[in-house]
């Protein structure tokens, strides 16, 4: 199908692009091409644009609420109210709203749906993943989850916080059930995508690829899928019985009908703990990538990385009760998830060690993908050294339900995993749709949104250490300060993203053209072109290894690098 | 350039069933055996959480289901059991049919599987109405005036009738109100006159009123077929809603599933007739099998843990 | 009892199969049968409430190996189908496990319920 010379043409594609059907993007056209696509590439770049929709709504929202806390009392919020809603409840709404589509349509389907769908069967020189037509199936439950949030902002919007805990769920809080429908249907999508990148690890690995050959960003994407198919059906019968709950009053988590409420939170804690390795594992992943590709040198300790992304798995569903410490768990039950909270920070550890050990050494070349590696490594640091307060049992007293927490999260939610999706999007940009992006638009973007970024956010470490209860509308005067700190942060990391939609949409119609491997990188996804052919590759590469690259050559011809092994 | 064979591009006597990525039919059929498998831990989770409330319920009340677990039947129940059991043979059978490309057997077996799913939901909807002529639903469904009017009915039975059949349930419930159980004999006289809108007494706030008494007045059920599962007012745990939510939630999501096993069964059925399935491909047939064995193993656990102790 | 025939059919496609005799098939049906009477046999015998527990979730547990090893075809399968089984049944034994833990260490604070919610709910005056 492909014409003989597109084999010599991955490493010398010329300016101008024959116009006959050569990639994945025009290899065939209309409507449904897309719409009934089996292509995981062309699924993986459906997500992305689903997930980066989705985070600019998400981003609105937080952006409302960074705005009302600009000052005390109300800000913006009476501006939405109405006689059936308070501008505190419209802020509980804009909270509540602002957290679950961030967690359930953003940050957990993010890297492994957008860049894992894309990535993953081409790093292992597959044509697919395992199951197409399950992998079509997970992207329809994603939008059809993302339309049942879309309907409860029509309707009014969902309060009580991303977390719905009872008994105000069960009883008061507005639109539950639509929002808790479209959670249930979002945990299928995401059940599917991990037993489908399980099993595409399992059996489409070639020969010659054994366990500890792969690339790291597969050992990430695994653990993750291991999560997934563990953790998230508990969630799925937790909403379940939140939905009787609040219909049929069954009396199994709220009060006022015989229930139980910290059995709610034992019951959404054992899904929603694991669910934050799922957001960080991929992006770890990500991050072993950028690093080893953009210093140009084999990463350090590949084995204690791989092993330490299964620790990670495995540890992170023993320490759920973490957030429940000071929700009347039992002291014995308090005293062993905090011991087995300050051991899960050791896989962690391990990575961050061997990222930096990586670089020593090594030929490090500051692209846009780097220095969202870098910052990773700087803002997960402290993301997880914080975790630490709050898994420490006498400072968690103080520190629970204040912005202290709200601050680590956002660390490792959004300064990690985020982050490094970012990172993803930048490094595998040129692969996915065969243009460069601006490069220094896009280091000013990283500048808006790293320095954004932690002076929105660490201040808020301050402020919740000062006693800041989180998700008040209102506050002490003696706050202010901060909290105007923090919303300035906010409005730069908005410019930086601002800036990143129009560099990267700049770069799909107008971007200079990209070589197959513009980062000198040696997994298998840059032996095929940019963008990738509908069959991945023209010829089957050479399975070699993949982090070395004392093979690979850089050619100011193409503006690229070329492989020895495989031309 | 490659010295290995690329993913499925050897273009030699493709079976027409093998997806393009896969090497060989042998790699695909394990992958899907291997997908299957993962998404049948997914429903192990998912049921996970209902017998953790169900543990979670016995334990720290344990007078629900003393009380509560005589409204069902166990010949009913015996019998569902032994219907499951029959199918996943039949199920198994089916699979071994057409893995020796036995297509009229695996028409029969599949067709009788079906049936015993039939079978099955047929006989939980006698227990359910059963429980919904009583009154006895979940939640906020439970008909506490339904209840008082069966009390009225003539169903209450003499005083001194002691209920051995149902393991030690009588003696040791203890629960969350702390006191040992005291039997208080209520003349039934007055429960059987009690108004509607009067509280009966087995919902006073006496400590005593707890499980341990229900005995002296306890209906036999389930020892041969065909009984209704009464439960008297008198002795009835306020909370006893959330027994029933547990009954109707467990078995009713079992239930989901086995319409969902049989609409399975009935898809295979429609599409084994172009004789598709034999030794080299068998996929559907194997993993709609492995679901419907799935379904069976939950009720295997189901039906001890809600009906026989 | 297992017929390992790795033939090939006239395309030479593989035969995928490891298909079971009936008798085999049938005599497990038949333990898990007699397994059934004996469990519900036993329901008969008053014995205390955790040793009931036990010995019903003992039998419940030998039939399901009986369903997953043969019926489901572990027993010849990879060893990581099992895996995944045994490991999604460990992770649920851990949350039920923490979880009554952690509810029996509070529940002596709980002021027990007097009158049935759904009593009031549906107009039926407590008392």
């Amino acid at each position: 199908m492909n014409p003989p010379e597109t084999a010599a043409a991955t490493s010398t594609q010329v300016a101008e692009a024959p116009a006959v059907p050569n990639h994945y993007l025009n290899h065939s056209k209309g409507f449904l091409s897309w719409a009934l696509t089996l292509d995981h590439k062309r699924i993986g770049l459906m997500y992305l644009v689903g997930v980066l929709g989705c985070f600019a709504l998400g981003g609105i929202f937080a952006l409302l609420v960074r705005t009302e806390l600009w000052a005390p009392g109300d800000t913006i919020a009476g501006m939405f109210a109405s006689p059936g809603s308070s501008p505190q409840e419209v802020y509980n709404m804009w909270f509540t709203v602002h957290g679950a589509v961030m967690v359930f349509l953003v940050i957990i389907p993010g890297v492994p749906a957008a860049l894992g769908n894309f990535v993953l069967p081409i790093m292992l020189g597959a044509k697919d993943v395992a199951f197409p037509r399950l992998n079509l199936g997970s992207f329809y439950l994603w939008v059809i989850g993302a339309l049942f949030f879309v309907y409860t902002l029509f309707n009014g919007g969902v309060d009580g916080g991303w977390t719905f805990y009872t008994p105000y769920s069960a009883s008061q809080a507005t639109n539950v059930i639509p929002a808790l429908l479209g959670v249930f249907i979002l945990g299928f999508s995401s059940i599917f995508t991990g037993m489908n990148f399980v099993v595409t690890i399992h059996k489409l690995r070639p020969p010659g690829m054994t366990w500890f050959r792969m690339p790291l960003f597969l050992w990430g994407s695994y653990a993750t899928a291991l999560i997934q198919v563990l953790a998230t059906p508990v969630l799925g019968i937790t909403l379940l019985l939140l939905i009787m709950e609040k219909t049929l009053h069954v009396g199994i988590f709220s009060p006022e009908y015989g229930g139980d409420p910290v059995l709610y939170q034992h019951f959404f804690w054992f899904y929603s703990h694991p669910a934050v390795y799922i957001m960080i594992l991929p992006a770890m992943g990500i991050v072993s990538e950028l690093i080893s590709v953009h210093s140009h040198k084999r990463p350090f300790g590949y084995q204690f990385i791989a092993y330490s992304s299964i620790a990670i798995a495995v540890f992170g569903f023993l320490v759920w009760g973490h957030h429940m410490f000071t929700s009347t768990q039992s002291p014995a039950m308090n005293a062993i998830f905090s011991a087995i909270t300050f051991s899960v920070s050791i896989p962690s550890a391990i990575k961050v060690f061997n990222w930096l050990a990586t670089m020593w050494g090594g030929s490090i070349r500051l692209t846009v993908p780097m220095l969202y590696g870098l910052a990773f490594i700087f803002l997960f640091s402290i993301g997880g050294l914080t975790g630490l307060y709050l898994g420490t049992l006498s400072t968690d007293i103080h520190f629970h339900d204040t912005y202290f927490v709200v601050a680590h999260f956002h660390y490792v939610m959004m300064g990690s995993a985020l982050i490094g999706m970012f990172g993803g999007v930048h490094h595998w940009w040129p692969k996915m749709v065969g243009r460069h992006y601006n490069g220094t638009l896009a280091r000013i973007s990283w500048a808006l949104i790293f320095v954004g970024f932690n002076v929105t956010f660490f201040t808020q470490f301050l402020l919740g250490s000062q006693g800041m209860p989180r998700r008040y509308y209102d506050y002490l005067p003696r706050y202010e300060i901060y909290h105007k700190i923090s919303t300035v942060g906010s409005y730069m990391m908005a410019a930086g993203f601002l800036i990143m939609a129009f560099y990267l949409l700049q770069s799909i119609f107008g971007g200079r053209k990209s070589p197959a491997n513009p980062w000198g990188a040696n997994t298998l996804e840059w032996h095929c072109t940019s963008p990738p052919p509908h069959d991945n590759f023209a010829t089957a590469p050479a399975i070699e290894d993949c982090y070395d690259y004392s093979g690979i050559d850089y050619d100011a011809k193409i503006g690229g690098y070329t492989s020895r092994a495989n031309p | 350039m490659s010295e290995h064979e690329s993913h499925g591009d050897g273009h030699h006597a493709h079976h027409p069933h093998q997806a393009h990525h896969w090497d060989s039919m042998r790699q695909q059929f394990e992958a899907g055996k291997l997908g299957m498998w993962l998404f049948l831990a997914t429903e192990v989770l998912l049921f996970g959480g209902l017998f953790c409330a169900y543990f979670i319920y016995r334990a720290n009340y344990p007078e629900l289901y003393e009380y509560g677990h005589h409204a069902l039947d166990k010949v009913w129940g015996a019998i569902n059991t032994v219907v499951l059991l029959v199918s996943s043979l039949t199920m198994a059978l089916a699979v071994r049919a057409s893995q020796v490309g036995n297509r009229k057997q695996l028409q029969a077996m599949l067709a009788i599987t079906f049936l015993c799913g039939c079978g099955f939901m047929g006989i939980k909807a006698v227990e359910y109405k059963a429980k919904i002529d009583h009154g006895y639903l979940p939640g906020k469904l439970f008909n506490y005036a339904k209840t008082i009017e069966h009390e009225h009915e003539g169903h209450a039975h003499d005083g001194d009738h002691h209920d051995d059949h149902h393991g030690d349930g009588v003696a040791h419930a203890e629960g969350v109100f702390g006191a040992p159980a005291v039997s208080v004999v209520a003349p039934l006289e007055q429960t059987a006159q009690a108004q509607p809108a009067a509280p009966p007494s087995g919902l006073s706030a006496s400590a005593s009123r707890v499980a341990g008494d229900h005995a002296e007045h306890g209906h036999e059920d389930g020892d041969h077929g065909g009984h209704d599962g009464y439960l008297p007012v008198d002795g009835r745990p306020p909370n006893i809603h959330i027994f029933f939510s547990i009954y109707f939630m467990m078995t009713g999501l079992h239930g989901i599933h086995v319409l969902i096993g049989m609409a399975v069964i009935a898809w295979l059925l429609v599409v084994c007739r172009d004789g598709r399935f034999g030794p080299s491909y068998f996929t559907p047939v194997e993993i709609g099998g492995l679901y419907w064995h799935l379904v069976d193993l939950i009720w295997i656990f189901l039906f001890p843990l809600l009906y026989l102790i | 009892m297992g017929d390992h025939s790795h033939g090939t059919d006239e395309h030479g496609h593989e035969h995928l199969g490891h298909p079971l005799s009936v008798r085999f098939l049938v005599g497990i049906l038949m333990a898990l049968l007699f397994l059934t009477v004996v469990t519900v046999g036993v329901s008969y015998i008053e014995m205390g409430r955790t040793v009931a527990l036990l010995v019903a979730l003992l039998v419940a547990v030998v039939k399901a190996s009986l369903v997953a090893l043969f019926f489901m075809h572990l027993r010849w399968d990879k060893p990581f189908n099992s895996v995944i089984l045994v490991a999604s049944m460990a992770f649920l034994i851990l949350f039920i496990a923490f979880a009554k833990l952690d509810t029996g260490e509070y529940m002596h604070e709980i002021t027990p319920m007097t009158e049935a919610p759904g009593y009031v709910e549906q107009g039926l005056k407590g008392n």
